[in-house]
């Protein structure tokens, strides 16, 4: 019997130490509980702000100093590319210049060659025209004097002009 | 006495044989009277000269018409149309100098202004004025 109280009072003692725990862990939980509903519900503490703040200005300085060195970026690249664009200007102009020279040069030489070709062409075609004209001059003069000639030589003449082909004809051997 | 006017006859014949020879100077005659002794063969007086019929009597037509056939021809170029002058001198120097009968065949180049060309038996003379 006595050994039956005591592991009721062990029982007892292990039962209200339960019992405490268990109402801890409920205070605690109501507790944590209330926490969380308190950061939900009124924002961030004072703490957390000044974090926050903080954070803000180093996001702040990061994002001025990713400024900066943006337009520093920018306006080297710009440099660079203002550098490159007159460097390329200057050398196309070179190149351009040096290829309408030769291109002027070309032209001029062909044009000459092509004027001189046809200068010879048309000296050409002048001696020759002008060799037809004589020739059809030539002809026609030719042929008028024929024409007078022929009016001219009398019959008589024709007589003479047969008789000493003739003797001609004759001292060249036609007759042998 | 007979035989003395047949003598007389062939003579005849004989001298008017030579007679139309000599009238035969180009081949446009001779050509003529080759025409005109078909034309007695064929009985057709008609078309025949009576000056010719005249002559032709009693000659062999036959060998006559072999004997001009067979006369040499010369072909002469000459400025103008030859006059009887002109065929005259080329006929007699011809026979002076071939000794034999010669007949021409006359063309007119237009090109000439005097002279002549002779083409005979093959040979080509030139004396002309161009």
């Amino acid at each position: 019997m006595n050994i039956d109280t005591q592991i009721i009072y062990i029982i007892i003692l292990l039962f209200s130490c339960l019992v405490l725990l268990c109402i801890t862990l409920m205070y605690l939980y109501i507790k944590t509980l209330d926490k969380y509903t308190k950061v939900r519900t009124a924002g961030l503490s004072e703490k957390d702000e000044s974090v926050i703040n903080k954070a803000k200005e180093i996001a702040d300085k990061i994002v001025n100093s990713a400024k900066k060195l943006d337009e520093k970026h920018d306006s080297i690249m710009a440099k660079v590319v203002d550098q490159v664009k007159s460097n390329w200007l200057e050398s196309a102009n070179e190149i351009f210049n040096k290829n309408a020279k030769i291109l002027d040069q070309e032209l001029n030489k062909t044009v000459t060659e092509l004027y001189k070709k046809e200068t010879v062409n048309l000296d050409l075609y002048k001696s020759t025209k002008i060799k037809e004209f004589d020739n059809l001059l030539n002809e026609y003069i030719e042929k008028l004097g024929k024409k007078i000639l022929k009016r001219e030589i009398n019959l008589e003449d024709h007589r003479k002009l047969i008789a000493d082909g003739l003797e001609r004809a004759k001292a060249n051997g036609l007759f042998k | 006495m007979r035989t003395v006017w047949k003598g007389q006859r062939q003579m005849d014949y004989l001298n008017n044989k030579v007679t139309i020879l000599n009238d035969i100077k180009t081949i446009t005659e001779r050509d003529l009277i080759l025409s005109e002794i078909s034309a007695i063969k064929r009985k057709d007086f008609g078309s025949v000269r009576k000056s010719f019929l005249d002559r032709i009597g009693g000659i062999d037509l036959n060998e006559f018409s072999k004997e001009i056939k067979n006369l040499e021809v010369a072909r002469i170029f000459l400025a103008l149309e030859p006059t009887i002058g002109i065929l005259d001198i080329i006929n007699d120097f011809f026979q002076e100098n071939l000794k034999k009968k010669v007949l021409f065949d006359f063309e007119i180049n237009s090109e000439m202004l005097g002279g002549l060309q002779i083409v005979y038996k093959g040979n080509y003379f030139d004396s002309s004025i161009l």
